[in-house]
C-alpha cells in the first residue's frame, strides 16, 4: 500500500473538497439567482402591470368624477330634461350651465366632453356640432341598446393615420337615477392618452394594452412578430408564461382591468435578465481561482507547521530507536496538539534517561558490593556455626570478652548478608555499634565513641551500610590504624525540620583545605554525572554512601565533609525525609 | 342565651357585609338611560317620531350587544318662522344645551358648520342607510368639500291650479288636462299665468287670481331664479345679480298686486291659515304652494279627494319665452351638533332612521318626497297617486345654494317684495333699496351687472 505524506494528504484532501463546496455552491447558487431573478421579474412585471392598470383605471375614475360632477348639476339635468320634450334639431346649452361646467368644457380640456339630449348634440362656445346623426353612431345605438352606465368606444381611425379617439361615455340621468335623460361623451385624443401612457411605462418594458376585443389600444413593442404572436394567444396567455422566438425566451404576464376590461400585456426578455446572472457567474471564476489560491497557500503552511514538528519527533524517534536517548531536545510549535505532543516525547525521554541512568547506577553500586561481599563469601550456616562454637569455647575457658567478640563479629556478617537495600537507622546504627565495639578491642580499648541519638529517627529508611565505609574512613585515614586513648568518635543523630542530620565526627589527622574541597566537589559530581563516578576510585566508601542516599532522597549531596589538619573531621550526613522516592520498595516506610 | 344573642350578632354582621355587594349588583344590571334630544320646524312631526321609533330599534341592538344602554329620544317641534328657529338652535348652543340632533333646511349648513355648531357626517353617506339616497341631495349637504348632514326629506314647490275657476272660465277638459304639459314646453308661460288670473279675476270667477305664501321662503328665490336674477359664482363665493332681471322680478309682484291687483297687497301680512284657507274655499285660482301644502289643509279641514279634484298641479311656468319651467326643492336634512356627548348613538340612530320605511312613511304622511330609490319603490309611496304623479318636477328641481349669505339674500329680497307689493315703493326704487342694501351687507361679494 502507497503511502502518502500527512502534508500531500491534507493539501490534496482540502482541494478536492474546497473544489466540490464551490462547484456545488455554484450551482446553488446560480440556480438561486435563476429562480430569484425570475420571481423578481415576475413580481416586477405584476406590479408594473398593477400600477399601469391602477393608473389607467384612476385616468379613466377621474373621468368617471367629472362625469358624476355633470350628472349631479341640477340646472343641466332641468335643461336636458325640458329640452327632451321639445324635439330639436339644434340646441345651444344655456350660458349658466356653460358657466357651471365650464372647467369640463372650455378648449383646454384634455378630454373633449360632448354633451348630448336624448336626440342632439348639445352645443357649447367651445365646440361645434358633431356631423352625424345621433341615432347613427355606433355608441350610441349600443350604449342605449344595452342601456349601459358608461362605456369606452374607440372610434373609427382618424384620417390618414391609425390613430382612434377613444371616447369615455356616461349616462345622464334624472332625479331619481331611473332614466336617461342625456348622455356626456370624453373624447380622449390619441396624442394626450399616448402621453399620459408615456409617463407611466418605463420605455425599457415592452407593454401592450388591447381592448376587450383584443384590438390594439397602445402598444409599446419593438418586436412586432412577438407581438402578433402574443395577440394571437392572449386567451391563452396565463401566469408566467413563456413564448419562444428565435432562441429568445420572453416572460408574458397579463392583467385585465374589471374597470375598463382592457388588456394590459407585458412581455420580458428571460435571456437578456440571464444575461446578467451569466456576466455574474463569469465574474465569480477570478475570485474562485483566488480563493482555492488562498486556500492552497493557507492549508499547505497549516500542514506545514503540523508536519514539521512531527518529522523534527520522528527523527528525534528514530535516533531514540538507535539507543541514543540524549537527544531529547526538539523544535518547539506554535500548534498547542504538537506542542504539547513534544514537550511530552521530550518528558518521556528525560524520564527514561533518568530512569536508566538509575537503574545502571543501582545495578552497579549492587554489582560492587556483591562482588566485595562475594570476595570474602564463606558459606554463612559454616561460618556462623563457628562464631557460635568459638563463643562456647571462650565462655567454657573464661575467655568472656572473646565470646562477646565473637558473636559481635557474627552480628556483622549477619547483617551484611541480608538481603535488603534499605535499613532503618535504627538497624545501621546498631550494625555500626557491633563495628566500632571490634574496632574498639582492635585498638586496645583505645577509642572512646560517643553516642548522642533520638530515637524519634530510628524509623527512617536509609540505603544498607551507609555509616560503615564513613566510620571506616575514620578508623582507616583519620586514625591511622593506631589504637590512641585521645581517638574519640562522636556520632549524633537528630531530626531538624524535615532534615534527618547523622555526623559522624573524629579528632583524627583531619584533611587539607584542598583535599576536603575536592572531596566535598566529587561528592556533588557524582550524581550529575555517574560516569565521572564510575572512573573515579578514590574514597569509593564515601561517595558510594553519598550516591546512594542521594538517590533515595533525589538529592544532589547527602554528604558534607569539613575537616582541618589534625583538627579532625566531622562528616554531616543530612536528607529530607519527605522527598523520598516513592518507587523505592522497603519494608519501613515511615516518611 | 348565649348562643341566640351570638347567632343574631353573626347574622347581623354578615348582612352589613352583604350590603355594598348587594349595592354594587343592582349598579352593575342597572340600564343606563341617554337622553338624545331632537329637535324639528313645523307641524310636520314625524322627522321626530321616526327617530323615537328607531330609538326602540337601537335600543333591541345595544340589549344584543350586551349593553347596559337605553337611549330615549326627547323629540320637540318649534313652531315659528325658519329665522326664529335658527336663534333657537344658536340660544341653546350658547347655554350650552344644543340638541344632538338639529333638522333644518339643507341651506344652513354652511353657517352651522362654519361656526362649528355641527359636525361632519361622512361615514353616514358611506353606511349602508345612505347608500341609495338620490346623488343630488347629497350635493345639497356638501359644505367645504365635507358632508354635514344627511337628508331627511325633498319636496317640490308648483303652482296650484285651480280647476274648477278654470272651468268657469270656459277652459275644455283637455285644456285644463293638457296645461301642466304646457308648461313643460315652455308653451305656458309666467305672463300666460298672469293674463288667465287677470281675466278670471275680471270676470269674478276668482277672487283672487294668483296667490303666494305669506312668509319668506324657497318659493321667492324661485320667483327671481324664473327671472334670471342672479347667478352664484361658488369658485368665489360671490353673487353675481342682473340689475334688469331683478327689476323684472320686483315689477311682476308689483304688477300682481298694483297694476292687475290678482293678488292682495297684504299677502305676506296675512297668516299661513288664512291663506290656506282662502286657497281652500278656492279664492284664488293660482297658488304657489308645494306638495306639504296639501298636507296642511288636510290639518286644516281640507278633504284629500276634494283637494285632488279642485286642483291640479303644475311647474312653475318660464318668466322668459325659451327658458324651462322651473320649481325648487327644500331637501330637509339631520344636522349633529358638535356639543353633543353620544356622537356614535346619535349616527347609529340617523343610520336607523335612514331606511326607507321611515322616510317614505314620513313622505307620504307629511306630503314629501323619498330621499331614495328605495324609498320611491315602497308600496306605501306608490300606493300614493299624487306624490307620484309630481315626481317629474324633480327633474326640473333647482336648490338655494348652501352659502350663508342667501339667508341674508333672501331676506333683504323679500323685503323688496314687500315694499312693492304694499305699493310702498315703485319697482325702481326698491331696487335702488335692495342694492344699497346688499351692497352693505356683502360689500365685494356681491356684484351688479
Amino acid at each position: 500500500m502507497k503511502k502518502t505524506s500527512i502534508h500531500t494528504r491534507i493539501v490534496k484532501n482540502q482541494l478536492i473538497v474546497l473544489l466540490v463546496t464551490i462547484i456545488v455552491m455554484y450551482i446553488n447558487i446560480y440556480f438561486l439567482l435563476y429562480f430569484s431573478l425570475m420571481n423578481q421579474t415576475s413580481k416586477y412585471q405584476k406590479e408594473e402591470l398593477n400600477y399601469i392598470n391602477n393608473h389607467i383605471d384612476t385616468y379613466f375614475e377621474n373621468i368617471e368624477n367629472q362625469a358624476n360632477f355633470i350628472n349631479l348639476n341640477q340646472e343641466l339635468r332641468s335643461f336636458l330634461v325640458y329640452h327632451n320634450q321639445l324635439d330639436e334639431n339644434k340646441l345651444f346649452l344655456d350660458q349658466t350651465i356653460q358657466n357651471e361646467i365650464s372647467f369640463f368644457i372650455n378648449s383646454n380640456a384634455p378630454n373633449k366632453l360632448h354633451l348630448f339630449n336624448l336626440n342632439t348634440q348639445i352645443i357649447t362656445d367651445n365646440n361645434i356640432q358633431l356631423n352625424t346623426n345621433l341615432n347613427e353612431t355606433f355608441w350610441y345605438k349600443d350604449f342605449t341598446m344595452n342601456q349601459y352606465k358608461n362605456r369606452i368606444y374607440r372610434n373609427s381611425p382618424i384620417e390618414n393615420t391609425n390613430e382612434r379617439i377613444i371616447s369615455y361615455v356616461f349616462g345622464l340621468y334624472d332625479f331619481t337615477e331611473t332614466s336617461y335623460i342625456g348622455f356626456a361623451k370624453f373624447d380622449i385624443s390619441p396624442n394626450v392618452f399616448k402621453e399620459f401612457l408615456d409617463t407611466k411605462i418605463a420605455s425599457s418594458n415592452p407593454i401592450l394594452i388591447l381592448d376587450e376585443h383584443g384590438n390594439i389600444i397602445s402598444s409599446y413593442f419593438k418586436d412586432l412578430f412577438l407581438e402578433a404572436q402574443i395577440i394571437s394567444e392572449i386567451s391563452d396567455i396565463t401566469a408566467n408564461k413563456r413564448i419562444k422566438i428565435n432562441n429568445n425566451n420572453f416572460l408574458i404576464n397579463k392583467h385585465t382591468s374589471a374597470y375598463t376590461n382592457w388588456t394590459i400585456v407585458s412581455s420580458i426578455s428571460i435571456n437578456d435578465k440571464l444575461s446578467y446572472v451569466n456576466s455574474f457567474g463569469l465574474m465569480l471564476i477570478p475570485i474562485i481561482l483566488f480563493i482555492l489560491l488562498i486556500n492552497i497557500f493557507v492549508s499547505y503552511n497549516t500542514s506545514l507547521k503540523i508536519v514539521k514538528p512531527i518529522k523534527i519527533l520522528i527523527e528525534s524517534i528514530k535516533i531514540a530507536e538507535k539507543g541514543d536517548l540524549s537527544h531529547s531536545e526538539i523544535s518547539t510549535s506554535e500548534l498547542r496538539e504538537i506542542s504539547e505532543l513534544s514537550t511530552s516525547y521530550s518528558n518521556m525521554i528525560t524520564e527514561i534517561n533518568y530512569l536508566v541512568e538509575k537503574n545502571h547506577k543501582m545495578n552497579l553500586l549492587r554489582i560492587e558490593s556483591q562482588l566485595t561481599a562475594l570476595q570474602q563469601k564463606i558459606d554463612p550456616h559454616f561460618l556462623f556455626n563457628t562464631l557460635e562454637l568459638i563463643s562456647s569455647k571462650a565462655i567454657i575457658e573464661g575467655a568472656n570478652s572473646t565470646s562477646i567478640m565473637t558473636q559481635k563479629l557474627g552480628n556483622l556478617f549477619r547483617y551484611n548478608l541480608k538481603t535488603k537495600d534499605f535499613i532503618t537507622i535504627k538497624e545501621e546504627l546498631n550494625y555500626i555499634k557491633d563495628y566500632l565495639y571490634l574496632n574498639k578491642i582492635g585498638f586496645d580499648e583505645e577509642l572512646t565513641v560517643l553516642y548522642n541519638t533520638e530515637e524519634s529517627i530510628f524509623g527512617y529508611i536509609i540505603p544498607k551500610l551507609t555509616l560503615q565505609p564513613i566510620l571506616e574512613n575514620t578508623i582507616k585515614h583519620g586514625f591511622g590504624g593506631v589504637g590512641c586513648s585521645d581517638n574519640i568518635i562522636s556520632i549524633d543523630a537528630y531530626k531538624d525540620g524535615n532534615d534527618i542530620i547523622i555526623t559522624i565526627k573524629d579528632n583524627g589527622i583531619g584533611m587539607t583545605a584542598q583535599m576536603v574541597s575536592e572531596l566535598n566537589a566529587s561528592l556533588k559530581s557524582d550524581i550529575n554525572n555517574f560516569q565521572y563516578f564510575i572512573n573515579r576510585k578514590e574514597h569509593i566508601g564515601l561517595r558510594n554512601a553519598n550516591a546512594r542516599l542521594c538517590l533515595l532522597y533525589n538529592m544532589e549531596k547527602a554528604l558534607f565533609i569539613q575537616s582541618s589538619p589534625n583538627k579532625g573531621t566531622t562528616i554531616t550526613l543530612s536528607f529530607d525525609c519527605n522527598k523520598k522516592r516513592r518507587e523505592i520498595d522497603v519494608q519501613n516506610n515511615d516518611c | 342565651m348565649q348562643i341566640k344573642v351570638s347567632r343574631y350578632w353573626v347574622a347581623f354582621l354578615f348582612m352589613l357585609i352583604m350590603i355594598p355587594f348587594v349595592i354594587k349588583f343592582k349598579t352593575l344590571n342597572k340600564v343606563k338611560e341617554i337622553t338624545l334630544s331632537a329637535v324639528t320646524i313645523g307641524i310636520e312631526s314625524t322627522r321626530t317620531e321616526n327617530l323615537v321609533s328607531a330609538a326602540e330599534k337601537l335600543n333591541e341592538e345595544l340589549r344584543r350587544e350586551g349593553k347596559n344602554i337605553k337611549v330615549r329620544v326627547e323629540p320637540y317641534s318649534f313652531m315659528g318662522g325658519w329665522e326664529d328657529y335658527a336663534k333657537y338652535f344658536i340660544k341653546r348652543f350658547e347655554e350650552n344645551n344644543a340638541p344632538d340632533i338639529y333638522v333644518t333646511g339643507h341651506e344652513n349648513i354652511a353657517w352651522l358648520a362654519e361656526k362649528n355648531y355641527i359636525i361632519k357626517l361622512d361615514m353616514l353617506k358611506e353606511s349602508k342607510a345612505y347608500n341609495d339616497v338620490f346623488g343630488t341631495l347629497w350635493k345639497s349637504v356638501m359644505w367645504n368639500g365635507s358632508t354635514w348632514g344627511v337628508p331627511q326629506d325633498v319636496e317640490v314647490a308648483f303652482v296650484m291650479v285651480n280647476v274648477n275657476i278654470l272651468r268657469k272660465l270656459g277652459w275644455s277638459e283637455s285644456d285644463i288636462n293638457t296645461l301642466p304639459n304646457k308648461v313643460i314646453k315652455g308653451d305656458f308661460t309666467l305672463d300666460d299665468m298672469t293674463l288667465v288670473a287677470n281675466e278670471a279675476v275680471d270676470k269674478k270667477v276668482a277672487k283672487w287670481g294668483i296667490l303666494h305664501r305669506p312668509v319668506n321662503g324657497q318659493m321667492f328665490y324661485l320667483a327671481q331664479k324664473n327671472f334670471d336674477v342672479q347667478v352664484f359664482d361658488e369658485s368665489k363665493s360671490t353673487i353675481i345679480i342682473n340689475r334688469d332681471n331683478l327689476l323684472n322680478s320686483l315689477s311682476y309682484f308689483y304688477q300682481l298686486t298694483n297694476d292687475y291687483q290678482i293678488t292682495p297687497k297684504d299677502t305676506t301680512l296675512k297668516s299661513w291659515e288664512d291663506i290656506n284657507q282662502m286657497v281652500i274655499d278656492g279664492e284664488t285660482l293660482f297658488y304657489y304652494g308645494a306638495i306639504w301644502s296639501i298636507y296642511e289643509y288636510i290639518k286644516q279641514g281640507a278633504e284629500y279627494q276634494e283637494l285632488m279634484k279642485q286642483f291640479d298641479f303644475m311647474l312653475v311656468p318660464t318668466a322668459i319665452k325659451g327658458n324651462k319651467p322651473l320649481t325648487i326643492s327644500h331637501p330637509l336634512i339631520y344636522t349633529v351638533s358638535s356639543q353633543t356627548e353620544n356622537k356614535e348613538l346619535v349616527t347609529r340612530l340617523l343610520e336607523i332612521v335612514g331606511d326607507s320605511n321611515y322616510q317614505s312613511k314620513h313622505a307620504v304622511k307629511t306630503y314629501h318626497l323619498p330621499i331614495n330609490k328605495s324609498g320611491i319603490q315602497t308600496t306605501e309611496f306608490i300606493d300614493n297617486q299624487f306624490l307620484n304623479s309630481v315626481m317629474y318636477m324633480l327633474d326640473y328641481t333647482t336648490f338655494l345654494p348652501n352659502d350663508e349669505k342667501y339667508v341674508a339674500y333672501s331676506k333683504i329680497y323679500f323685503e323688496a317684495i314687500q315694499n312693492v307689493e304694499g305699493n310702498d315703493m315703485l319697482p325702481e326704487q326698491a331696487l335702488i333699496i335692495m342694492e344699497r342694501h346688499l351692497r352693505k351687507t356683502f360689500g365685494t361679494k356681491i356684484i351688479f351687472k
